[in-house]
C-alpha cells in the first residue's frame, strides 16, 4: 500500500456563539481548517485536520499549516501511510519543527491504517479502555454573571467538568471562578484556565483568593519557570498545556514535579504518533491527562476521541467534543458527544467522512 | 513614521560547493532566500532578508517564511518602524512562534530606523565600537588531511577563526580533531561543530579523548538536556548554537551555566531585536558570542555584523560571512571579507540593498509599495 495522493481543502469555520474569548482580551470568531485527505494505490482514503485556534494562540497558523504541507507531501508520496513511525522520521527529516503541519497527514495515515486492518484507530492506538468519557465544557471569557449562565446550560447539558477562562485582572477572574462554583455540586471537576494570560503575582494573588474553591489552575503564565515558580507556592493541583509542546517539555516538566494534570493536544504535539508517545509516558507517570486538541471540526473529534477512550483509566481527566464549538460541520460525527460524555465509534479507521459538499474544491492536490 | 508597504522578493542562491553536514546530513546545494522591503509614508525604504539553511537545519522554511509574512503583513503596514520593541511585541501577538519570519522585516525596519537617522545600524543598536570583527570559515566534514587542506584555503582567505564540521563516528573525528588542532598555527583558534550530531556519550568520548587541543566544541547534542549533561562531563568550553532560540532559552543557559560561548543568528532568534536582547543578556553574563546570520546573501551578513561591530569585542568570537560561499552578488555595498575581517560600509541604515534589475518583479505586494 502506497500514498497515492494528497488533497487539501481550506474552510473557514465560523465558531458557535459569535465567537471564543480567552486570556487578556484574545477573541477568535472564525477558525481558518486546513482537511486532508490521502489516497492510496488500492483505493482506501484517510482523513487529517488542523485547526489552529487563530494565528495568535500558539505558534501555528492556517496559512503555515499549507506551506508546511506542500513542503511535506512530495516527500510522502509513495510511502506506506500504515507504518506511522518510519512516516514521521521521513518528515521530521524533510522539514525541521512545524509539528502542526505534520499532524494533519500523520493522522489521515492513521485512519487509512486502520481502514486497511478493518479496526478502529483506538485499536492500534492501544485498545478501548473506556465506554464513554466524560468531556469538559470550556466556558468562554466574560461577566461573571453570563459564565455563571453558560454553566448552568452546560451543567442541564450534562457536562460535570467546566473549564473558566481566566487569564484577565486577576480580581474580575476571582469573581468569575466565584460566580461558576457557587452554583455547582461538589461533585463537579472546575478547571480555572488563564491561558499564559497572568505574570506571577498576579497568579498568586488569584490563586490565594480562591482557596477555598476546590478547582485545577491551568497555565497561568506564559513562560514555563513562571508556571514552576507559581506551582511551587500555590496549593491548587496544577495543570500545564501550553508549555507543553513536545516531548523535551513533558520530561522536564516531569523531572521538576512542575504538573498534575498534563493536556495533550494532538496537533501541538504533532499528529498521534508523538501524542500517543506523550500520552503513554503520561500515564506510565500517573499524571491524569485532558486528551485533546487545540481546536477542531469533525476530523480532529474524531481523532482525539480514539486517542482518549484508549488512554489508560489512571491518566485520564477529561476530553471535548470540538466541532460543538463550531456553526459548521464537515459531516456525521464519528466521536460524538451528550450527556456530557464522548462516545467513539468502532467503525474502521477514524470512523468520519466529511461531506464533499462542505468541503468543497481542493485549494491543493499532490500526486 | 508608518509603514505603508511591503514588498517581497524570493531569489536562489546557489552554493560554490555543494555543502553538507557529517554524514550527508543537511545536504545543500542552493539557498532559497526572501528579500523584503519596507516602504513608509516618510519616503524611507530598508531591505531585510530571510534565508533558512534548506528546510531541515532549524525548524524554518522558505515557504513557510512567505506565508508567514502574509500572515504577518496587515499587522506590520501601519507600525512605526522606528520603534522596534513596540513592532516586535505587535508581530508577537499577531503570530506566536516563527521568529525565522519575522527577523526579515525586523532587519528591513532597522534598515528604516538608520537611515531615517541617518545613522548606520551598529550605532541604534549600542554604538558602533569600532572595534574588528573577525570572521570565521565553516569547514565540511571530509577525512583529517581534507579537513586540514580545507582549513589552510580558508587561511589563505585571511580566516583565522575556523569551524570544522564533526559529529560522524568516534575514531573518526577524534582524528579529525587531533589532526586539525596539530596542525593548527598559534594565533588561531577552532571550533569543532558537531551539529547536534552526537549522543551525550559520543560527545564525551570524543571531548576526553581529545583534551590536548585547545579548542571550542558546539552544539554536541540535539537537545538542550542534552548539551548539559555533555556540558557537565567535560572541560572544554561548550558553544550552544541550534539550542539558543528564544530569550527564555538564554536566561536557562546563563542559570545552567551551560555554555561559555553562542552562536547569536539573527534568523534563528527572530531578527535585531531579539538578539539584541540576547546580545545585552549574554554581555552580562560574561558568555561570548558568535554573532552571524543562518544563512543569505551580503544583506543578511551585514545585519548580523552590524550587531556585532555593536557589541564589544571582549565578548565576540567570529563571525561567519555565508556569502562568500555563494555563486552570485546580488547586493550592492555591505559587509565584506577584508582579509579576515568583516568591514562595515560607511553609510546610514545597514549600507546594503539587493540590486532591483537582479531580482525582478516582487512576489508580493502588501499595502502601497512605493516606487523608488
Amino acid at each position: 500500500m502506497k500514498i497515492g495522493r494528497i488533497t487539501v481543502y481550506q474552510l473557514d469555520v465560523p465558531l458557535a456563539d459569535g465567537g471564543y474569548a480567552f486570556a487578556k482580551g484574545r477573541h477568535v470568531a472564525v477558525a481558518d481548517t486546513t482537511v486532508v485527505r490521502v489516497d492510496t494505490d488500492d483505493g482506501l482514503t484517510g482523513w487529517g485536520e488542523a485547526t489552529p485556534l487563530g494565528p495568535g494562540y500558539l505558534p501555528s497558523f492556517g496559512k503555515g499549516v499549507r506551506a508546511g504541507i506542500a513542503e511535506l507531501a512530495p516527500h510522502l508520496l509513495g510511502l506506506d501511510p500504515s507504518l506511522p513511525g518510519p512516516l514521521n522520521s521521513v518528515m521530521d527529516r524533510a522539514l525541521e519543527g512545524h509539528r502542526y503541519a505534520k499532524s494533519p497527514l500523520d493522522v489521515a495515515c492513521w485512519d487509512v491504517a486502520g481502514r486497511a486492518l478493518g479496526v478502529p484507530v483506538h485499536r492500534l492506538l492501544g485498545g478501548r479502555h473506556h465506554e464513554s468519557l466524560p468531556m469538559y465544557r470550556s466556558i468562554s471569557q466574560g461577566d461573571p454573571a453570563w459564565m455563571a449562565h453558560q454553566a448552568d446550560r452546560f451543567r442541564a447539558a450534562g457536562y460535570e467538568h467546566l473549564q473558566i477562562k481566566v487569564g484577565d485582572d486577576p480580581v474580575a477572574d476571582v469573581a468569575r471562578l466565584a460566580a461558576v462554583a457557587a452554583a455547582g455540586p461538589t461533585t463537579e471537576t472546575l478547571l480555572a484556565d488563564a491561558n499564559r494570560g497572568w505574570r506571577r503575582d498576579e497568579a498568586l494573588r488569584f490563586a490565594r483568593a480562591t482557596a477555598d474553591v476546590a478547582y485545577v489552575l491551568e497555565q497561568p503564565c506564559d513562560r514555563y519557570e513562571d508556571n514552576l515558580s507559581v506551582r511551587r507556592r500555590v496549593p491548587q493541583p496544577f495543570k500545564l498545556d501550553e508549555s507543553l509542546q513536545g516531548m523535551d517539555d513533558l520530561t522536564r516538566a516531569l523531572g521538576d514535579d512542575a504538573m498534575d494534570v498534563a493536556c495533550i493536544k494532538i496537533t501541538k504535539f504533532g499528529g498521534l504518533t508523538k501524542a500517543r508517545l506523550a500520552r503513554d509516558v503520561c500515564a506510565a507517570a500517573a499524571i491524569p491527562m485532558t486528551v485533546e486538541d487545540v481546536w477542531g471540526c469533525e476530523v480532529v473529534t474524531a481523532a482525539l476521541g480514539h486517542l482518549a477512550i484508549s488512554t489508560e483509566p489512571a491518566g485520564f481527566l477529561n476530553t471535548t467534543d470540538l466541532q460543538a464549538y463550531n456553526d459548521l460541520h464537515l459531516g456525521e460525527p464519528s466521536a460524538g458527544g451528550h450527556d456530557g460524555r464522548l462516545h467513539v465509534s468502532d467503525a474502521p479507521g477514524l470512523g468520519v467522512e466529511p461531506d464533499p459538499d462542505v468541503l468543497g474544491e481542493p485549494v491543493a492536490v499532490y500526486s | 513614521m508608518k509603514v505603508t508597504g511591503l514588498a517581497v522578493w524570493r531569489m536562489t542562491l546557489p552554493l560554490a560547493d555543494p555543502y553538507s553536514l557529517s554524514g550527508g546530513r543537511l545536504w545543500v546545494h542552493e539557498l532559497d532566500t526572501t528579500f523584503v522591503r519596507v516602504s513608509t509614508d516618510a519616503g524611507i525604504a530598508g531591505w531585510g532578508e530571510g534565508c533558512p539553511w534548506g528546510s531541515t537545519y532549524l525548524p524554518a522554511f522558505p515557504a513557510g517564511l512567505r506565508a508567514g509574512i502574509a500572515e504577518l503583513a496587515p499587522a506590520v503596514l501601519g507600525a512605526d518602524p522606528t520603534r522596534p520593541d513596540v513592532l516586535d511585541r505587535r508581530m508577537d501577538e499577531a503570530l506566536p512562534g516563527h521568529p525565522y519570519v519575522k527577523s526579515a522585516i525586523d532587519m528591513a525596519c532597522w534598515d528604516v530606523a538608520g537611515r531615517a537617522a541617518g545613522r548606520p545600524v551598529a550605532d541604534l543598536l549600542g554604538g558602533d565600537t569600532g572595534e574588528p570583527v573577525l570572521v570565521q570559515s565553516s569547514i565540511p566534514t571530509g577525512s583529517p588531511a581534507e579537513m586540514v587542506a580545507s582549513i589552510g584555503r580558508a587561511r589563505a582567505a585571511g580566516y583565522r577563526v575556523h569551524s570544522p564540521k564533526v559529529g560522524s563516528g568516534v575514531a573518526d573525528d577524534v582524528a579529525r580533531i587531533r589532526a586539525i588542532g596539530a596542525a593548527l598555527p598559534a594565533g588561531e583558534s577552532v571550533t569543532f561543530d558537531a551539529n547536534r550530531a552526537w549522543l551525550p556519550d559520543e560527545a564525551i568520548r570524543v571531548m576526553h579523548q581529545t583534551e590536548e587541543v585547545d579548542a571550542y566544541f558546539e552544539q554536541p547534542c540535539e537537545t538542550y538536556e542534552e548539551c548539559l549533561a555533555v556540558r557537565r562531563a567535560t572541560r572544554q568550553p561548550l558553544i550552544l548554537d541550534e539550542s539558543l532560540v528564544t530569550y527564555a532559552d538564554g536566561l536557562r543557559a546563563v542559570q545552567d551555566r551551560a555554555c561559555e560561548a553562542v552562536g547569536l543568528k539573527l534568523n534563528r532568534v527572530g531578527g535585531l531585536t531579539k538578539a539584541r536582547r540576547l546580545r545585552d543578556l549574554c554581555a552580562a553574563a560574561g558568555i561570548r558570542m558568535n554573532i552571524e546570520e543562518c544563512g543569505g546573501s551580503a544583506l543578511a551578513d551585514t545585519a548580523a555584523v552590524h550587531l556585532a561591530r555593536a557589541t564589544p569585542a571582549s565578548h565576540r568570537r567570529a563571525t561567519w560571512l555565508c556569502h562568500e560561499m555563494l555563486t552570485v552578488d546580488p547586493v550592492a555595498g555591505g559587509a565584506r571579507n577584508d582579509g579576515g575581517v568583516a568591514t562595515l560600509p560607511d553609510a546610514p541604515g545597514l549600507g546594503a540593498a539587493p540590486d532591483l534589475n537582479l531580482l525582478g518583479d516582487p512576489i508580493a505586494v502588501y499595502g502601497e509599495e512605493s516606487a523608488e
